[in-house]
C-alpha cells in the first residue's frame, strides 16, 4: 500500500533527525549494536542512570558488567508461553547486547541494577572527585 | 536502527487531546485452540495504567507511562522519547471481545480472547 511507504519514509527521516540531534550524539555511548532495546542515559550530580527498555526479558539472564570504561548490558527474552500459531510477530525476541560509554569518573564498585515494568535501570555512582563540590569563597 | 517505535498519529483513527506523544506498541498475535492471544510490549507501564475498551468490534489499548527518574536527572542520551502507548485493533467475528482475560508482567500485556460460539466447531448428533 502506497500510504504505508510514505509513513515509513517519514519515520526514517524522523529517526535520522533524532540521531543527529544534540541528545543523540557521541560521546554518550552511540554503540555499533543499535539494533536492540532502546537505551536512555540520565545524569544526576551523584550518578548515571542507564535505562534499557526490554519488556518480557528474563530477569535471571541479565549480565551487567564493565569492560575498559564501557558498561556492557546483555540480556535475553523469556519464551512466551503460548501454544498456538504466530499470526503477527513484531516484538523483538533475540538476545541483545548494548554498550554505553559513561566516562572515567565513575565508581563501578557502586553500581545497582533493578528490573521493573520491563525496564532495566542501572545506576552507576560517580567517583568522589567527579561530584560537584561547593567551594566557599570568603569575602573579606 | 530501531524503527519499531512508530508514532500512533499514523495509525490511529482518533485524535488525541493530550500533548504527550503516543507510540504504537509492538504486538505478537497468536491463534490458539481456545481463541486468540495478543502480547503487547508496554515498557514502563503497570497494570493500573493500562486501559482496554472493546466497542463495536474494535479493541482499543492505552498504556500510560510514569517516568520514574529521580528529581533533577538530566537527560544525556535518549533513544526513546517518553510518552504513552496507544493502539487499536479490529476484532473478527471469531473472537469474543467481551470475555477477554488480561494479565500484565514485566511490561508485557497479555490478552487472551476466547472464540465466539459462532466460531466453535460443534458436533451435531444425528438421531
Amino acid at each position: 500500500m502506497v500510504w504505508r511507504l510514505y509513513r515509513d519514509l517519514d519515520r526514517i527521516r524522523e529517526e535520522m533527525n533524532h540521531l543527529f540531534s544534540r541528545e543523540g550524539m557521541f560521546p554518550w555511548g552511540l554503540s555499533q549494536d543499535r539494533t536492540g532495546p532502546a537505551v536512555n542515559v540520565h545524569e544526576t550530580p551523584e550518578e548515571y542512570l542507564v535505562q534499557v527498555e526490554a519488556p518480557g526479558a528474563r530477569r535471571d539472564a541479565f549480565d551487567v558488567s564493565f569492560a575498559t570504561g564501557f558498561l556492557v548490558i546483555r540480556g535475553s527474552y523469556a519464551k512466551d508461553e503460548v501454544a498456538g500459531t504466530l499470526l503477527r510477530g513484531e516484538r523483538p525476541r533475540s538476545d541483545f547486547t548494548r554498550t554505553v560509554r559513561l566516562g572515567e569518573e565513575i565508581d563501578p564498585g557502586r553500581t545497582e541494577a533493578t528490573y521493573e515494568k520491563g525496564i532495566l535501570t542501572v545506576r552507576v555512582a560517580k567517583s568522589e572527585k567527579a561530584r560537584p563540590k561547593r567551594i566557599e569563597v570568603k569575602v573579606n | 536502527m530501531d524503527l519499531s517505535r512508530k508514532k500512533s498519529s499514523e495509525t490511529a483513527e482518533v485524535e488525541h487531546t493530550s500533548q504527550r506523544p503516543h507510540f504504537v506498541p509492538d504486538v505478537d498475535i497468536y491463534e490458539t485452540n481456545e481463541g486468540v492471544t495478543l502480547l503487547a510490549d508496554l515498557p514502563g507501564v503497570t497494570k493500573e495504567n493500562v486501559s482496554l475498551t472493546v466497542e463495536e468490534g474494535v479493541l482499543t489499548l492505552t498504556g500510560r507511562v510514569e517516568e520514574s527518574l529521580p528529581e533533577g536527572a538530566r537527560p544525556r542520551y535518549r533513544e526513546s522519547e517518553g510518552g504513552d502507548f496507544y493502539r487499536s485493533f479490529r476484532l473478527g467475528r471469531e473472537v469474543d471481545g467481551s470475555k477477554v482475560e488480561a494479565t500484565m508482567e514485566d511490561g508485557v500485556l497479555r490478552l487472551d480472547f476466547p472464540k465466539t460460539d459462532w466460531a466453535r466447531t460443534r458436533k451435531i448428533e444425528v438421531k
